[in-house]
């Protein structure tokens, strides 16, 4: 009776090692899968032609990333213009000044923001966005626009990512001990004062880490992003241009590109490319906010 | 001298009001987005849902206006979202359960382990498209359902991870220590501890569920899109975030009506599992 | 029948003012609800100025919330209500009007634990003076100076003026709380057991910087140590269940107290 039970228990323990170690080099398994779909384009091209020069004319063998590149960094800029502020003056009304009620009702509308899928974001920036900026915004500025543009890409993208740095924000601006807020009441400071220079000023960390985070998660945005972006291959001269980030190159061209195999190496290293971007930064804010969890 | 500190003082004041003001103009502003959103997809949406929608396959011309329904995708993201789910509880629970309560606290492996799931939830959906697509070309696989249930078990995996985790951290000690002291060996111990986290599970597969039906990304080129219903899992399926992108691009203003309508529908299933999931998650607090 | 409401009196620049200063604070029927529980039932009670006078009763008895509706910490929580007044001589701090920061200014508050700022040594002395519009970097160096030497903390950290203040023990941070909260020269300071944190020789250091800055203000010490407020309290106020059992001379108190049931927690029944 005794075996059978210690029997159970190591086999079941066993297992479960192997399956956790299975999910941590299934994570090392992407990066080699894509990597080594991707060095043919490298050896064809180098490295640098591919990331520094803008042509990109796969039928003539021509795979330029820079504009996708630039594109990806643009609307990546652009929402996080348009969202930080938002996001910090909230998270500071939310944390600081609110009262319960108000929070209580503020977090399901946070929750229901980052449960929205993309597709119905992109639905919202196609039926809202676009008509307004071609017909009423863009022509205050440029001659034509269609409306698909880095601006409107910017904004969905701003919306999507607000709810994640609220929920980081918050978080680390709540561990800041009340006795600390307190201390700074004692002295004769306002309530702002206490939040900027007490508050603030021990969450910097933490507000980094959640900027970082939140660009990583604009970086691989796809689906709505695409849907409202445009997708031209030429540098975007104004932010009502239509601009093709790295993601939507993939999520475009992934199915027709089976016949020609420089094409879909090509693909396979934009893939690549973002999961390398997308790992630094999240390792990055994954340290900070470990270091902020353990002086708790 | 008095008259001059006490201006100083009306100034912070005043600092503070218009920063309060600010602040709740943000937190309106956004608030106001979500409603503009929600509004957007149901004026738009309600105009061309019906019961034909929901109920019926597309017909013959449906794509260029003829009449039929959308409950091959509907009926398809059920599926995939159902065979996604039980595949990553079957994974996701020996993780979190073999972090918590097998390695060592704070040990290299448990903090490798939770780092990689970290990672792992980052990772944009396109990239576990892509990923799911290669795995397939070289199983020799068709864009399929069992395609798709893989991609998108891929993308729900680590964040059932992750809402487990933080349900078993809060398990307080005592119940371990006095588990142990019984004599369970850690294998009789996680089955107790699994039974009384189940409302916890169950959370943290809606939240997951939640993620995976409305991702179109790690369907894209992983569960193909077919006007029927697929009858085992290596048949094409359709899927609602792809029934609402590809209505859309479609020139006919019929064709794209029914994308928003679709698109009401998406909106519907998520708000409702995200609703709930939040009073689940409010009764195990 | 026009009265003018002077809530400027309660204001940053009034503590040269020596009848203010001078100011007993009352308190009268005082009532503190924390949602629907009463935490504080109808206390009335004058601290007189210039002494020391500590807090005393059993855990939940009330001490702290006595102790922060002093300089309304509880107005920031929105469960809690506060009836009754506190008066800083004949100013209500309750009435509408009170310029609440000026207010805390007055009522310096040293906590349980030290609450260090996430800054240097220097600046966590020089928050209040700065707050309080004091800019002239000469003024603020002869300051900190001061304050740090008050506490004698001087000779500890001069070396080290602007490294992180959480870099000290424990009991230095205390020690530098304190002296941060005396730079601002209050009318009151108000101690939340706040040497229960400290190891005995530190404690023993801030109990005697307490009695020292007598002279300089008046000090109200929440303890649940018995032989604490033995050893340097001028006034006790004896707590029970929210409601204040006895109030009288050290002295007096601890050797013919006049209630029962502070005799029967002087003598150890319950605690």
């Amino acid at each position: 009776m005794l075996i059978t039970r210690k029997l159970k228990d190591t086999i079941a323990t066993r297992l479960m090692v192997i399956i956790t170690s299975g999910a941590v080099l299934f994570f090392v398994a992407i990066g080699l899968v894509l990597l080594v779909k991707g060095l043919p384009v490298i050896k064809s091209h180098s490295l640098t032609e591919l990331l520094t020069t803008s042509n990109w004319k796969p039928m003539k063998g021509q795979f330029g990333f820079l504009t996708f590149i630039v594109s990806t960094l643009l609307v990546t800029l652009l929402a996080l213009i348009l969202s930080f502020p938002l996001a910090l003056l909230s998270s500071i009304y939310l944390s600081e000044f609110s009262s319960q009620k108000i929070k209580k009702f503020f977090m399901p509308v946070i929750d229901l923001l980052s449960g929205i899928p993309p597709v119905i974001y992109g639905v919202w920036g196609t039926l809202t966005l676009v008509p307004f900026i071609a017909d009423t915004l863009a022509p205050h500025f440029v001659d034509f626009s269609t409306g698909y543009s880095l601006l409107a890409g910017g904004i969905v993208l701003a919306v999507m990512i607000l709810p994640l740095m609220i929920s980081i924000f918050l978080e680390v601006m709540e561990s800041t001990p009340q006795d600390l807020r307190e201390a700074s009441l004692s002295l004769g400071a306002t309530r702002w004062e206490t939040t900027t220079k007490v508050v603030l000023k021990r969450s910097t960390s933490g507000i980094l880490a959640g900027v970082v985070l939140a660009i990583s998660r604009a970086f691989g945005e796809t689906i709505a992003v695409m849907m409202v972006c445009g997708n031209f291959t030429a540098m975007p001269k104004s932010l009502f241009d239509a601009c093709y980030p790295l993601p939507a190159l993939i999520a475009n061209n992934y199915g027709e590109m089976m016949s020609m195999p420089d094409y879909e190496s090509a693909l396979m290293l934009a893939g690549f490319i973002l999961f390398v971007i997308i790992i630094v930064f999240n390792t990055v804010s994954w340290f900070i906010l470990k270091r902020i969890k353990r002086s708790l | 001298m008095i008259k001059t500190k006490y201006q100083r003082l009306t100034k912070r004041y005043l600092t503070e009001q218009i920063m309060l003001m600010v602040m709740r103009l943000a937190a309106l502003a956004i608030l106001s987005v979500l409603a503009f959103i929600l509004y957007t997809i149901a004026a738009k949406g309600l105009k061309s849902l019906s019961w034909e929608m929901v109920s019926s396959l597309p017909e013959g011309g449906y794509y260029l206006g003829g009449s039929g329904g959308i409950a091959n995708a509907i009926i398809g993201s059920l599926l995939m979202i159902s065979g996604s789910a039980i595949i990553a509880i079957l994974i996701s629970l020996p993780i979190a359960f073999c972090i918590n309560f097998i390695l060592k606290k704070g040990g290299w492996f448990g903090n490798i382990a939770r780092f990689s799931m970290d990672i792992l939830f980052g990772i944009p959906s396109i990239v576990y498209g892509a990923f799911g697509f290669l795995i397939m070309v070289w199983l020799g696989l068709q864009a399929s359902l069992l395609g798709g249930i893989i991609a998108v078990a891929f993308l729900i995996l680590p964040i059932m991870v992750r809402a487990i985790d933080e349900v078993l951290i809060m398990v307080p000690s005592d119940l371990k220590e006095s588990l142990q002291s019984l004599g369970a060996t850690r294998y009789e111990m996680m089955k107790v501890i699994l039974k009384s986290i189940l409302p916890g599970v169950g959370s943290a597969i809606m939240l997951a569920i939640g993620r995976g039906i409305g991702d179109a990304a790690t369907v894209l080129f992983t569960a193909g899109y077919t006007d029927s219903i697929p009858t085992s899992v290596n048949d094409p399926a359709a899927t609602l975030p792809l029934a609402i992108f590809f209505q859309l691009s479609s020139p006919m203003e019929e064709v794209q009506n029914r994308a928003y309508a679709a698109a009401l529908i998406l909106t519907i299933i998520v708000l409702i599992i995200s609703l709930s999931t939040r009073q689940l998650t409010r009764r195990i607090k | 029948m026009f009265t003018i409401t002077n809530t400027s009196k309660i204001e940053p620049t009034t503590n040269n003012n020596e009848t203010q200063d001078q100011a007993s604070i009352s308190i009268c029927n005082l009532n503190v609800f924390a949602d629907k529980h009463q935490i504080l039932k109808e206390v009335n009670l004058v601290i007189p100025p210039k002494q020391v006078t500590c807090i005393i009763g059993p855990s939940g008895c009330g001490k702290t919330t006595l102790l922060r509706s002093l300089n309304r910490l509880h107005d920031n929580n929105s469960l809690f209500k506060v009836s009754g007044c506190v008066k800083i001589g004949d100013d209500d701090i309750y009435q509408a009007g009170v310029d609440v920061p000026a207010l805390r200014r007055k009522m310096g508050l040293l906590a349980q634990r030290p609450t260090v700022l996430p800054m240097s040594i220097f600046e966590n002395v020089a928050y209040g003076l700065r707050i309080g519009g004091l800019s002239d970097k000469t003024q603020l160096k002869k300051l900190v100076e001061e304050n740090l030497v008050a506490v004698g903390l001087w000779d500890e950290v001069k070396n080290r003026l602007h490294h992180s203040a959480s870099q000290l023990s424990i009991g230095q941070q205390q020690r530098l709380c304190l002296a941060r909260a005396i730079a601002v020269d209050p009318l009151v300071l108000l101690g939340d057991e706040a040497t229960s944190a400290l190891d005995p020789i530190s404690s023993r250091k801030v109990e005697e910087l307490l009695i020292s800055l007598k002279s300089r203000m008046s000090v109200v010490l929440v303890t649940h140590t018995l032989r604490q407020a033995k050893r340097i309290a001028d006034y006790v106020a004896f707590m029970y269940m929210g409601e204040l059992v006895e109030f009288g001379e050290a002295t007096k108190i601890f050797t013919h107290p006049e209630k029962e049931l502070t005799n029967d927690y002087l003598a150890g029944s319950f605690s």
